[in-house]
């Protein structure tokens, strides 16, 4: 097997409580379905003293599909918001996306706060201690200098978490909790504020803060969807992937929002490709245009399988597809 | 360590684990439950199925000492007394075991989903059971077994 | 060929221990338990190449709970699966040869203490250059990986010569040489290796992972210097295989040795990265082919030439050399033939047998390059496989003796299935079909050591209550050939199938099967089962002939009760018989044997390659590629086999589709990469990519039957052969759909797109027969 190195479990049974036990030890960590935080404990990768286990709180399970605002629950499983039939008519691109993450068994047991926070990835990180003794160790963990591009100064881990591109579409915030000062303290971001194009930074959030909700607008009218590349038609991570959502009104298009993800250490937004294609007739062929302008700012570089060129090439072939399904 | 009580094939099971311990380990190690097998301990495979709750998960990503409370089925629990489970008997009959190795989570996810949805189509039966990872039989008898199966259960 | 009715042969029939597996309660090696039991695990070089300067381990021995420490010196001994390359010791002494050789090992009472110890143990190495191609390997002379090679690191060449093949190219209409490259492969079954051993009173026991129970036995002798007579090799159940158990592994050797180091039983179960490191895979294969035909696309000569990545031990590479050049007069007729090849060392794990062995990639650049040809000359793909296919009771150029063949049936079935007439070169584009034929050995003609003695001997017992118990050597790791045994038993005893029990793999009890291994076991186990129940039905019979006082050849055994003259009234049974037997003389029971005929020619090299019978496959396979990603999905693929005759046509079944979703996997996906440094690109079954249920269409098998006279009731190999015509069989389909030829496999979708978008830019040039 591969053994856990040793922590002690808290298992708290309210957020609030859940916030004490992470500010209390310093380098503790939230785990909620286990199924990226728990691969990487096995790998050697983290070793925190604390595990807060958030799967008893209540509260992070709760989702209100209430019209004209829709809350999730940070603890709600993935294979709850891939058939929520609700989410699936109204919010297609994070139903869709949820039900591709890895396969349907970590489904059950990922959740959106999970995914959310889902660690940036490479080849030469996610590996056993072992391998990474052998090869070499990189900046974002115990070493000097990135295995996949050794001139550069930054890590390029990819965000391959595939509710992050669908929820950015989505124009969703995030709900943010800590405890300060003896006080519940909560803040609300846009998802494009959450993440860092940085794969060790990744994510804005302070220690001992929690992801408790995300908070998705609902516009009548609103279509959108998800598309991913993988080699592997289940369990693997994305190698690209693009969202969008939009609205067809009175003949042009209104509202549109196209993200890209795995091509970058962040979701990315296509502002470009949203800029040409707003408030214009969906025309196949500005569509195409369009869609070409998807990777603009994304520049992987090769720490996964495939090589980065085709995953951006996918990433526009994705794009245009998808936009032209939309606007179908 | 946690003092953990839970539900193990429908019998009450209380035991210390200590807290890096995964529901694995608890159930190969101190129940002796061994027919749950390990493949890749990493979430990759699927040899690990079980069913919390009646959903399949891997045990090998699962901490123990959070299914307090819960019930676990296993592959032990499956058969009755009386014989195979519909879906065993099915695997049986078409030839879907070939090594066996990771026929128990097979079974379960299978089981899982026919107790959702007796007569899935061939298609919904792979997507199902795709994060069971089979080397020997491509699939083919698998599904056949799985929607063989369905027909035992009221639709 | 037609074959006789038979009472359970030809029947789907359930497999013995089906129901226990599917309850949970079969034991698999790491779910079996022993008091005291100590865990095992061992160190592993980060260097790909180096030499080891010190080892110390005193901190890890000092660690509370950690009972034993070894190193390499202690087993210096070396082991090979071939007597001609035993180049490995159990850990490494002196040196390292690649990322992940086990360089220590210790026992502890657990897991995290026995890890612990692993990072107490001071190794201090001192880094050699290390090589990763083997074509720069070749003619490295400063770095040696192996001081004992002459030239480089050429481990072997061979060369082989049939026929007059400079004749045959002058006398072909048309020339084509191109090349091609097969990555490796590795099994990646879903258990990992396992050994647990115990040592009490001066005997060792170990039960493992192993489907080579017979060849562990004689290297644990070896090594441990141990005689046979102290050692007990079990396999329990075992979670698949290809190959990659398929020969002695060090945990075997180091778990048997902490064992009687400690005197407590000890474990070793390998991660799956572990699994990955131990490999035995394919071989990469750089491989050239030159094939001339006649303007009616007949074969006039071939010349293969071949570069095998060996990694850096010999494991099976010597008969895999062998195998990727003589396995290629088949199932196509080649008048003449050379062949050129090589087996180089490099910084790699080791690269050795799998499913398929030596042949699938070889395969795959025969099976295209006869499209290539075909294409060329403008004649139909299944129209230049049927007229060059192999016939029965023929011999091939390198002195291959085919009996039973059925190749052009098999062609002609997929054929069919497919529409071939109606739509190869007539689908939309994006669409299309292709279709690849092969030939595989039922069993190699000679054992990996030479010796007089059979390949597979076989006891049968009888017990008093009527039941049977088959003893045999052969290793079940889950193809079922425990359930062979019991049909064959069954349908010679005129007994039920649930009458018979069979106890395999276990040296203390049955007698000797080499192993599972070149799809020898249901040929060989197979027919040395049918002598011994021929001799126990036999014995039965002549004491119920002599009680009777009838003559014995008017007596038979059908559905366990005996039938003949004068005992209509009151039925006699099988068990009836035994009593009589019995109270004649003591036990009964029934012995049996196989050793295949001598075969071959005299050459260097004529070893490998001859079998007492081969299985013959055509694969069709339908694609569809998406024209702007270069995304192949084969939408079908149906495989024809000729196994002689289906024992169990359930149990034959799965073996082709398992076969062909290899080959799938292998098409589509699947590359054991190393990267430059030595580390593994994908050491998980999350890189390693494997198909999944929905990467798969509903593979379409169909068995041909061609009723071999020498296997046990006609049958032969149905597990390897299947792997074989996948991989051309797709690529071919992608040039019908496409126009563009794959000379590099895993096929890469963005390989797929270049080439459409180059094929388009010349797409004036007309095609047609060229010749270089
Ligand atoms: C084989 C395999 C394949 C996978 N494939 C995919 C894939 O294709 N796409 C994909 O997106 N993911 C994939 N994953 C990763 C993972 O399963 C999912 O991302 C899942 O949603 C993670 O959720 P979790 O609840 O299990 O996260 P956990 O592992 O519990 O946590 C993940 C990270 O988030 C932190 N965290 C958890 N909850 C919170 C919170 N509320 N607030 C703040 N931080 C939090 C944890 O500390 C940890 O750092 C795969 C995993 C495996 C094992
Ligand atoms: S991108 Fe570079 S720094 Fe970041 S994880 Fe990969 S190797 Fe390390
Ligand atoms: S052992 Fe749990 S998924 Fe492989
Ligand atoms: S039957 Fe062997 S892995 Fe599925």
């Amino acid at each position: 097997m591969m053994p856990l190195p040793t922590f002690r479990l808290e298992r708290p049974a309210t957020l609030v409580e859940a916030l004490r036990c992470l500010s209390e030890t310093p380098g503790s960590l939230p785990v909620a379905g286990g199924t990226d935080l728990l691969v990487s404990m096995k790998h050697g990768l983290f070793d925190p003293p604390v595990l807060v286990n958030l799967s008893g709180i209540e509260e992070l399970r709760r989702t209100n599909l209430a019209p004209g605002n829709v809350e999730l629950g940070a603890g709600v499983r993935l294979a709850t918001l891939r058939d929520d039939p609700e989410l699936r008519r109204g919010h297609a691109a994070l139903a869709e996306a949820a039900g591709v993450v890895a396969s349907p068994l970590l489904q059950n047991m990922g959740t959106l706060g999970g995914n959310l926070c889902l660690d940036t990835r490479c080849r030469y990180y996610n590996q056993s201690a072992f391998w990474r003794n052998s090869r070499g160790y990189c900046l974002k963990r115990g070493g000097t200098i990135c295995q996949a591009a050794p001139a550069a100064k930054r890590c390029f881990a990819v965000s391959s978490c595939d509710t992050a591109p669908a929820l950015t579409a989505l124009g969703a915030q995030v709900r943010l909790a800590r405890w300060e000062d003896g006080a519940l303290g909560l803040r609300e971001l846009p998802l494009e504020q959450f993440y860092v194009e940085d794969g060790i930074e990744r994510v804005t959030l302070r220690p001992a803060e929690l992801v408790s909700a995300v908070l998705l607008p609902v516009t009548p009218g609103t279509r959108s969807g998800f598309r991913k590349y993988r080699v592997r038609d289940s369990i693997d991570y994305p190698l690209a992937s693009v969202a969008a959502a939009l609205r067809v009104e009175d003949g042009v298009l209104r509202g549109v929002r196209v993200a890209v993800g795995a091509l970058a250490s962040a979701p990315l937004l296509a502002v470009e490709t949203m800029a040409l294609l707003e408030g214009q007739p969906p025309d196949p062929a500005l569509l195409a245009e369009a869609a070409e302008l998807v990777t603009k700012g994304s520049k992987p570089v090769k720490n996964q399988a495939s090589s980065p060129t085709y995953r951006r090439h996918m990433a526009r072939v994705m794009c245009r597809r998808l936009l032209a399904d939309l606007v179908a | 360590m946690k003092l953990l009580r839970l539900t193990v094939n429908g019998d009450p099971v209380e035991l210390g684990v200590r807290d890096e311990e995964t529901l694995l380990q608890v159930l190969r190690e101190r129940l002796g439950l061994t027919g749950t097998k390990q493949g890749c301990d990493l979430g990759d495979c699927g040899s690990c199925t079980v069913l919390l709750d009646g959903e399949p998960v891997l045990s090998c990503l699962v901490l123990a000492a959070t299914v307090e409370g819960r019930s676990v089925e296993t592959i032990e629990g499956v058969a009755g007394a009386d014989g195979l489970h519909p879906v065993q008997e099915a695997f049986d009959e078409v030839g879907a075991v070939q090594c066996g190795f990771c026929t128990p989570g097979m079974v379960l996810a299978s089981k899982a989903l026919l107790e959702k949805d007796p007569r899935p189509s061939r298609s919904e039966i792979r997507r199902a059971l795709s994060g069971n990872l089979c080397r020997c039989t491509g699939y083919v008898k698998i599904v056949d077994a799985v929607e063989r199966a369905g027909k035992a259960y009221p639709a | 060929m037609k074959r006789e009715p038979r009472r359970w042969v030809g029947r789907p029939l359930r497999r013995l221990d089906g129901a226990t597996k599917l309850r949970g309660d079969a034991l698999f090696t790491d779910d079996l338990r022993l008091p005291g039991m100590l865990v095992g695990k061992m160190l592993r070089s980060p260097h790909a190449h180096a030499r080891i300067l010190s080892i110390d381990t005193a901190n890890a021995e000092a660690l509370a709970g950690v009972k034993a420490v070894a190193v390499g010196e202690e087993m210096p001994v070396r082991y090979g699966i071939l007597p001609r390359a035993e180049d490995e010791t159990a850990l490494a002494v002196g040196k390292v040869r690649y990322v992940g050789e086990p360089v220590a090992a210790v026992a502890a009472i657990d897991e995290a203490t026995a890890l612990a110890a692993l990072d107490l143990i001071d190794v201090r190495y001192d880094p050699l250059p290390a090589i990763f191609d083997p074509r720069e390997a070749m003619t490295r002379e400063d770095v040696k990986i192996h001081a004992e090679t002459k030239v480089a690191n050429i481990e072997r060449q061979a060369s082989l010569l049939f026929g007059d093949v400079e004749g045959g190219f002058a006398a072909a209409d048309h020339v084509r040489e191109d090349t091609f490259f097969k990555a490796a492969a590795t099994h990646a079954p879903i258990e990992t290796h396992a050994a647990l051993a115990q040592y009490s009173g001066g005997k060792l026991t170990l039960w493992s992972s192993t489907q080579v129970p017979h060849y562990l036995h004689r290297a644990l002798a070896k090594v441990l210097e141990l005689p046979m007579e102290r050692i007990r090799v079990i396999k329990p159940f075992l979670g698949g295989g290809f190959g990659g158990k398929g020969e002695p592994f060090s945990l075997e050797f180091v778990a048997s040795h902490l064992a009687r180091k400690t005197g407590r039983p000890v474990k070793i179960v390998h991660t799956r990265e572990e699994v990955f490191l131990s490999h035995r895979g394919r071989h990469p294969m750089h491989m050239t082919v030159k094939l001339g035909v006649k303007a009616d696309g007949t074969i006039t000569a071939l010349h293969f030439r071949n570069i095998l990545d060996g990694g850096c031990y010999g494991s099976y590479g010597l008969v895999t050399l062998y195998y990727s050049g003589q396995l290629l007069t088949c199932p196509y007729v080649i008048p003449a033939y050379r062949f050129d090849g090589f087996r180089v060392h490099t910084n790699k794990p080791p690269s050795g047998a799998q499913r398929g062995h030596g042949g699938v990639s070889p395969r795959y650049a025969i099976d295209v390059q006869l499209d290539r040809v075909a294409e060329d000359l403008g004649i139909d793909p299944l129209e230049i496989r049927l007229r060059n296919a192999v016939q029965p009771d023929s011999v091939t150029v390198n002195d291959l003796r085919i009996t039973s063949c059925a190749f052009s049936e098999c062609l002609e079935q997929v054929g069919s299935a497919i529409s071939w007439k109606e739509r190869r070169g007539k689908l939309p584009r994006g669409r299309g079909v292709g279709m690849a034929g092969g030939c595989y050995l039922s069993g190699a003609g000679k054992a990996i050591y030479f010796n007089p003695m059979p390949h597979s001997s076989v006891r049968i017992t009888a017990d008093r209550g009527g039941g049977v118990t088959v003893f045999s050597g052969a290793a079940d790791i889950g193809q079922g050939s425990d359930t062979m045994l019991a049909v064959v038993a069954a349908e010679t005893l005129g007994i039920a199938p649930s009458m018979v029990t069979v106890v395999s793999a276990d040296t203390d009890t049955t007698p000797v099967d080499l192993g599972t291994y070149s799809s020898r076991v249901t040929f060989m186990a197979g027919n040395a089962c049918l002598e011994a129940a021929t001799q126990l039905r036999d014995v039965l019979l002549a004491a119920v002939a002599e009680e009777l006082e009838v003559h014995v050849d008017t007596l038979e055994i059908r559905d366990g009760v005996i039938d003949g003259p004068g005992i209509d009234a009151d039925p006699l049974t099988f068990a009836d018989a035994i009593v009589l037997a019995e109270s004649r003389g003591g036990p009964v029971n029934g012995v049996g044997g196989y050793t295949p005929p001598e075969l071959g020619g005299s050459y260097r090299g004529a070893g490998v390659g001859p079998s007492a019978a081969y299985s013959f496959s055509a694969h069709a396979a339908e694609v569809e590629v998406d024209l702007e990603t270069g995304h192949v999905e084969v939408v079908r693929l149906i495989a024809s086999h000729d196994l002689g005759v289906a024992l169990n046509p359930l149990a034959a079944e799965g073996q082709v589709e398992g076969g062909a979703s290899m080959g799938l996997g292998e098409t589509l996906m699947e590359d054991y990469e190393v990267l430059e440094g030595g580390q593994l690109a994908c050491p998980s079954l999350l890189e390693y990519r494997i198909p999944t249920a929905v990467d798969l269409p509903d593979l379409e098998t169909i068995l041909v039957e061609s009723v071999d006279p020498e296997g046990p009731y006609g049958a032969k190999e149905c597990g390897e052969g299947s792997v074989h015509p996948t991989i051309p069989a797709v690529v071919n389909a992608v040039y019908d759909a496409v126009g563009v030829w794959l000379h590099e496999v895993p096929i890469s979708p963005e390989t797929i797109l270049a080439l459409m978008k180059k094929d388009q830019t010349r797409r004036v040039a007309p095609r047609g027969a060229t010749r270089p």
